[in-house]
């Protein structure tokens, strides 16, 4: 019954993924990436991880889609120099690369799939990876990184204003 | 010495050879669909029609997705209460907002853009200080729904937590409102 919710969400998802990589304009794989994180909130749900889904929703198609939003508009991507991706020679070296980092990764995840032993799933509590849980841990034995990235998210606002405004006025 | 062929010279060649892994194959599927469906039909022997074996192994499902639903009752309700509202705003407006059409209202536009401009041109380094706040203010909300869900559970140390989180960030916007980071001009 899982898996009557899982594939269609799966297969969106696959499916956008495509989106993002075949779409000559940017903007529309931007779209598209939203739809696909959207997509794997879903599937975090569905592995009871709700903070990583809610995380999902606010930082990944929120907060980042805007950046990733603001390097489109601040690289100024023309359509012809974002369509001309089929002769790609130039850039052989770093399509290895990526092929090579691509392919190790499937091949762990390959890996541990099937090496895992499936009959005998590890015994997680049924709270594992909610939100009061997540939370636990974050307000009592993290307290000081949890303080700390307050400080992180200062020092981030205060880079944002001196850049953007550099002189008082 | 043995024959290579001895076990395939063996068994007389018969169109049960080529017929046996469809066969085996179908059998699999129906137990194992007999199994996860109704097993206690499966033992009396019953014949059912396809459809009556799809029904009956959906219904045998039915309870994992009661669970499912009554788990997720509040996120649904909320999700349909957020969607009748950006429709309601929506239609709402279109319905009981005055309509006047003039020339350069009905002109294609982008943000206040002419359309004859080239998009192809330096964006104000404004905008780029709004979209980082938004992401840094982003990034505080985040921590606080786990402090919500456990507000009471954490008592005082929580909340002496948080308000702390709160004040470093607050001196933060406080720097930002007085360098005029919140000033568009």
């Amino acid at each position: 019954m899982e898996l009557l919710i899982f594939y269609p969400i799966a297969g969106l998802c696959v499916a956008l993924a495509l989106g993002v990589i075949l779409n000559t304009s940017p903007v529309g794989s931007a779209m598209c990436l939203i739809g696909m994180m959207l997509g794997l909130a879903g599937i975090f749900v569905l592995q009871q991880a709700h903070f990583i889904a809610v995380l999902q929703v606010i930082i990944y198609a929120g907060a980042i889609m805007v950046l990733f939003m603001f390097v489109i508009m601040l690289l100024n991507l023309k359509q012809a120099a974002s369509a001309d991706w089929v002769s790609r020679d130039k850039n052989l070296y770093i399509t290895i690369l990526t092929s090579a980092l691509a392919i190790g990764i499937l091949y762990k995840i390959v890996d541990v799939t099937f090496m895992a032993d499936l009959d005998s799933p590890a015994e997680l509590p049924d709270t594992f990876g909610t939100v009061a849980t997540v939370g636990e841990s974050l307000f009592t034995d993290f307290v000081l990184p949890f303080e700390v990235a307050s400080l992180l998210l200062l020092a981030a606002m205060i880079g944002a204003v001196v850049l953007a405004k550099p002189k008082l006025d | 010495m043995i024959d290579k062929n001895y076990w395939l010279g063996y068994i007389r060649p018969s169109i049960y050879q080529y017929l046996a892994p469809f066969t085996t194959i179908q059998l699999t599927v129906y137990l194992w669909g007999f199994k996860a469906g109704c097993p206690e039909e499966f033992f009396r022997r019953k014949k059912y029609t396809k459809t009556e074996f799809l029904f009956n192994s959906f219904a045998a499902k039915l309870p994992f997705l009661k669970d499912m639903l009554e788990q997720y009752t509040g996120a649904a309700i909320m999700l349909l209460f957020a969607l009748g509202i950006a429709c309601g705003m929506v239609t709402m407006t279109s319905l009981l907002g005055p309509k006047r059409h003039f020339a350069d209202k009905m002109e294609p536009f982008e943000c206040g853009e002419s359309q004859l401009v080239s998009p192809h041109q330096r964006f104000s380094v404004k905008f780029y200080l709004v979209a980082v706040l938004f992401v840094l203010f982003d990034i505080e909300a985040i921590f606080f729904f786990p402090w919500a869900v456990l507000f009471k559970r954490l008592g005082l140390f929580g909340f002496v937590e948080m308000l702390l989180f709160i004040l470093i960030l607050g001196v933060g916007l406080l720097y930002v409102w007085k360098r005029g980071g919140l000033d568009w001009e």
